[in-house]
């Protein structure tokens, strides 16, 4: 899904900018949630980037899914009070009759022959069981037929029964509210990441490629960034970068993926739009890593993939990478390998 | 010691179908470097790689697998290829008269790809319905500048099928180093 290409207001950008950049900078990190005693799920890291109360930074963080800057994965879940939504609970297992909490749980045996139940302990006799009800001796020749281990059961200190299951209940810390599983509220807990598919709005909106852009500018390089293409189609086509020098022209994508390789849809997906266009040159850049496949794709259709583990790392590539196709480009390189070129010429024997 | 020159080349296989493309590039690329199934548009491209000297080229070949229809990956197959090999069967007259077709298909989306005409399945001479000198005849006719004759069964003329598209691509090369500088 594609995200619009436009800032959102943001009411705090100063500090949406700093977070932002820091996703963008580190793209193997997700805001982690870190539950509380009471009402609060904290992300540590960006409270950490932001220095801002929890109130303030989940804020930034609401407007940035809002925006589809930011996915929200669910990561885990967390029963709260019904009454005043505190996490602060304290659970015990009750008794399915009287409703006491005065329970042990322990591996039980029921005697089938006397009805008698009991907790192994119960049983032991001098390494044997013997039923403490009728004094018959249980041998495994006659389990399942005499007697049973059922695992474990709870027994009521309380009302003296036993039972295979006991029913949980809380207790708010908080409010003091005493409720069972079917009252209590469910609270689904996230974790956030960049959206792949905003990642390129989300670096153009805090500058990340500003540095990179001024030092291609004053070696001569023309970019335009974010670039836009009209192919034959009647949408133009979006690209990272339009790179020219003299008459080497490059397209190039940044693809990131937070499941950590792009894969060989994001790869046919910039095929698609690059087999449409002209321009001789087309480059993947793949942060933090790319998939076999999508690597091979992007040979089958000689597209340039260069893996980067992080976006610094990715600008460097993008600058080698351009130096590289420049210096081919030199009449010195050119004048070489045409000599080169004609020599392995001279060298083809087409005999069959 | 020159300087190292690497090169990666775009090779398609065009023709009717079972005119043996798939045995030409199979009965070439013996140790394939890599395989590698387009599913998204039915092609096979099988990848490897020649060195002369220091110089190394990669070779990335495109068939079409099964007997797929072509219009459905056109023109993603076309597309960038820096040679086609341009196939029909000796022993078929309709794949020779279809070659026409082919070539107008080739440089309606490629017109600077590089064409050699190739004929197979010259292991049958007591099929044979086209002679040599009449498939020289129409790749002269057609702009085409190679007529290679080949056997994907025996092997005869496979090496040199392949290796005259490399040249002629190399040529490309020069001849547009040459007109850049």
């Amino acid at each position: 899904m594609s995200v619009p290409r436009k800032f959102p207001e943001f009411s705090d950008s100063e500090n949406t900018r700093k977070l932002l950049e820091y996703l963008v900078y580190h793209p193997n990190e997700l805001l982690i949630p870190e539950i509380h005693g009471s009402h609060k799920i904290s992300y540590p890291l960006a409270e950490k980037i932001t220095e801002l109360p929890i109130n303030k930074y989940l804020i930034i963080i609401k407007e940035l899914v809002m925006a589809k800057w930011l996915i929200a994965s669910p990561y885990s879940n967390v029963t709260a009070c019904p009454k005043c939504s505190s996490f602060n609970l304290s659970t015990h297992y009750t008794c399915i009759y009287c409703g006491e909490a005065k329970l042990t749980q322990n591996p039980t045996i029921v005697h089938l022959k006397c009805g008698y139940i009991g907790f192994v302990s119960d049983f032991e006799e001098m390494h044997e069981l013997v039923c403490p009800n009728c004094h018959e001796k249980l041998t495994l020749k006659k389990i399942s037929k005499e007697w049973i281990a059922p695992g474990m059961w709870y027994y009521c200190n309380n009302c003296k029964k036993f039972s295979r299951k006991a029913k949980l209940i809380f207790t708010c810390l908080s409010c003091g509210h005493v409720f069972g599983i079917d009252q209590s509220k469910l609270v689904s807990i996230y974790s956030y990441s960049l959206n792949p598919a905003a990642f390129n709005v989300v670096t153009e909106y805090v500058g990340a490629f500003q540095d990179l852009i001024i030092k291609l500018a004053s070696e001569g390089y023309q970019v335009e960034y974010p670039a836009s293409i009209q192919a034959n189609a009647p949408m133009p086509h979006s690209f990272t970068f339009r790179i020219a020098y003299n008459n080497i022209d490059t397209v190039i994508d940044v693809l990131y993926s937070p499941k950590g390789h792009i894969s060989e849809e994001d790869v046919m997906a910039f095929v698609a739009k690059a087999s449409e266009i002209e321009i001789p040159y087309k480059l993947i850049i793949a942060i933090p890593d790319a998939t076999e496949k999508a690597i091979d794709i992007a040979e089958s259709f000689k597209i340039d993939l260069l893996i980067a583990p992080d976006l610094n790392v990715a600008k460097t590539r993008i600058y080698e990478y351009l130096n590289n196709l420049k210096h081919r480009f030199s009449k010195e390189f050119q004048e070489q390998e045409s000599a080169i070129l004609k020599g392995l010429l001279s060298k083809f024997s087409l005999k069959p | 010691m020159s300087m190292p020159l690497y090169y990666t080349f775009k090779i398609i296989m065009a023709g009717d179908a079972a005119v043996g493309k798939t045995s030409l590039v199979r009965r070439y690329i013996r140790h394939t470097f890599k395989e590698n199934y387009l599913i998204t548009i039915g092609v096979q491209v099988s990848t490897t790689e020649i060195k002369i000297e220091n110089a190394t080229i990669k070779l990335i070949v495109w068939d079409v697998a099964g007997q797929k229809s072509f219009q459905s990956v056109l023109p993603l197959y076309f597309k960038g290829a820096d040679a086609s090999i341009l196939v029909f069967d000796v022993t078929n007259r309709n794949t020779f008269n279809n070659v026409e077709n082919w070539l107008k298909r080739i440089r309606e989306t490629e017109p600077e790809s590089v064409v050699i005409l190739c004929g197979n399945k010259t292991d049958m001479p007591y099929a044979r319905v086209v002679k040599r000198e009449e498939a020289e005849k129409k790749a002269q006719e057609l702009g085409i500048l190679d007529y290679i004759e080949t056997s994907a069964k025996t092997g005869y003329g496979v090496q040199e099928l392949f290796l005259i598209a490399v040249k002629r691509c190399l040529e490309k090369k020069l001849k547009a180093i040459k007109k850049a500088t």
